[in-house]
């Protein structure tokens, strides 16, 4: 048995003992959805940082900062600014009236349950097909530490993440989510001093990175409308991403989460500062990779001793681990809540809605892993909505949703338009726009103008749709 | 690399500052 293994084995052995817990914790629909609506800020601050940060982080962001240069990190400070808008304008009026899902809050606001129906199935294609992108990077990082195939690592990683998800509810999430970010503070701030270490110091390091990839601390590697358009992905994404819109739900009330965003606005940027060292380092250390993805499996590999490799890895595993289970959550409940309780069978006793619910988490699981491994998932139109998942999320829901709560005159219809026409713009951009601009700023834009052009043609909202958000 | 490179750092530390002064600012009213 290598260290690797050992330290694989360790780290799984907790996520199980997390889970079976959790089972014992869980006694209704509103644990099983939204942990209670109990948490604390550091739980909810904790799982809020670990859904944020996914293997996008830790491969992701540092292949692009290792071929694009520093300008990237610029991008980062819309994140925390984003946070503190969700916590300011939104989250005081949103969580006035605690829902299960994000469709619920669709649902109470827009009058209506083909809203919800609408607004699940947005969610529910393009969740699915988000994690089937995040199952196959876990099945290269199963390939890397423990030598089997990759599809072989897809399947098993798939059983690790659906027994506890499905076992454990929202709970097992947010507990095992805790576990995960100290994983992965542990992976970074092990590894930084290492590699800094291998370049020579911190001095050495910007002076080495400069005669390896001279542009590198200037604004000549990215055009400035592509950066531009990147933060408001990230600003509009943080906002209105379903998996971060529940956690405000799962919080205990307003004070909790003003301390549990903080919380997770310093983890976040902590990690994120740390990684883009290493992609520094990288530069220097592997001036020639053919692709800047490769950058973090070899900091892993040939720059740390075998042990700290083996937790660098766990922690890039618990970077997906931890942004996967929060997705499961939210598209199993677009599809047992949302489309099944909603529209199709509304008189599900409780005992029966939890089984449902398991189901749900169960089917939305298989299928991303069924679908790769009937080659269906390497299509054109898979790539296309993992690239753009983001900003679907945000041309759909942004509007409904921070409109929904600072806009009275805001209409069903309204709502609706926005809703599809933000995820049609979106699409439309990414087949006929020009690359330097982000699909979601069209995406957006539509999205907008529709909401406040059709709500007002509209005939105004009924009362007991604004009585839960607006004081009367 | 001078305030392309630190400037990041000082950004992120400003932010989480004006966002503790604002909760505390809230919190008072």
């Amino acid at each position: 048995m290598n260290p690797q293994i050992w330290v694989f084995v360790g780290y799984f052995f907790v996520v199980f003992a997390i889970g079976w817990y959790s089972l014992r914790a869980t006694r209704n629909e509103q644990d099983y959805w939204i942990a209670g609506g109990n948490l604390g800020w550091f739980t909810g601050g904790a799982t809020m940082a670990a859904t944020h940060t996914s293997a996008g982080t830790f491969i992701g962001t540092i292949g692009v900062m290792y071929t694009a240069g520093w300008s990237f990190a610029w991008v980062l400070l819309s994140i925390p600014l984003s946070y503190w808008f969700m916590v300011a304008v939104l989250a005081p009026r949103f969580t006035k009236q605690k829902e299960l899902t994000l469709p619920a809050f669709i649902e109470t606001r827009y009058y209506g349950k083909g809203m919800r129906g609408l607004a699940g199935g947005i969610i529910l294609v393009a969740t699915v097909v988000y994690i089937q992108a995040q199952i196959v990077a876990a099945g290269l990082i199963a390939h890397t530490v423990f030598g089997i195939p990759t599809t072989a690592g897809m399947v098993g990683f798939t059983l690790i993440l659906l027994v506890y998800t499905v076992v454990g509810g929202m709970i097992a999430v947010v507990y095992t989510d805790a576990f995960q970010l100290v994983v992965m503070s542990l992976g970074a701030l092990f590894a930084v001093p290492l590699a800094l270490r291998q370049v020579g110091g911190f001095g050495e390091l910007l002076t080495l990175v400069e005669s390896a990839h001279p542009l590198v601390f200037t604004w000549e590697t990215m055009p400035a409308t592509l950066l531009l358009t990147m933060g408001l992905s990230f600003f509009l994404g943080g906002i209105a991403t379903p998996e971060k819109l529940i956690r405000l739900y799962a919080m205990k009330d307003m004070a909790t989460i003003r301390r549990g965003i903080l919380f997770a606005i310093i983890m976040i940027l902590a990690l994120n500062l740390l990684v883009f060292m290493l992609a520094l380092c990288a530069i220097v250390l592997f001036p020639e990779l053919p692709t800047g993805d490769l950058a973090m499996p070899m900091v892993a590999t040939a720059v740390l001793p075998v042990t700290l490799g083996a937790i660098m890895l766990a922690a890039i595993t618990a970077a997906m681990m931890s942004t996967v289970d929060s997705l499961l959550i939210v598209a199993g409940s677009a599809l047992s809540v949302d489309i099944y309780q909603n529209l199709i069978d509304p008189d599900v006793t409780p005992e029966r809605r939890m089984w449902i619910g398991r189901l749900g988490i169960l089917v939305v699981g298989s299928v991303p892993v069924i679908l790769l491994l009937s080659g269906v998932g390497e299509g054109e139109l898979v790539q296309f909505i993992v690239l753009l998942f983001t900003a679907l999320m945000a041309a759909a829901f942004v509007m409904p949703v921070v409109g929904g709560v600072v806009w009275r005159r805001a209409t069903k219809q309204g709502a609706a338009a926005a809703m599809i026409g933000g995820v049609a713009a979106t699409f439309l951009w990414e087949l006929f726009g020009a690359a330097s601009v982000e699909p979601v700023l069209s995406g957006f834009l539509v999205s907008a103008a529709l909401f406040v052009g059709v709500s007002l043609v509209t005939a105004p909202p009924p009362e007991h749709a604004l009585r839960p958000y607006f004081d009367t | 690399p001078g305030l392309m490179f630190y400037g990041v750092f000082l950004l992120c530390g400003a932010i989480v500052v004006a966002y503790v002064l604002w909760m505390r600012w809230e919190e008072r009213r």
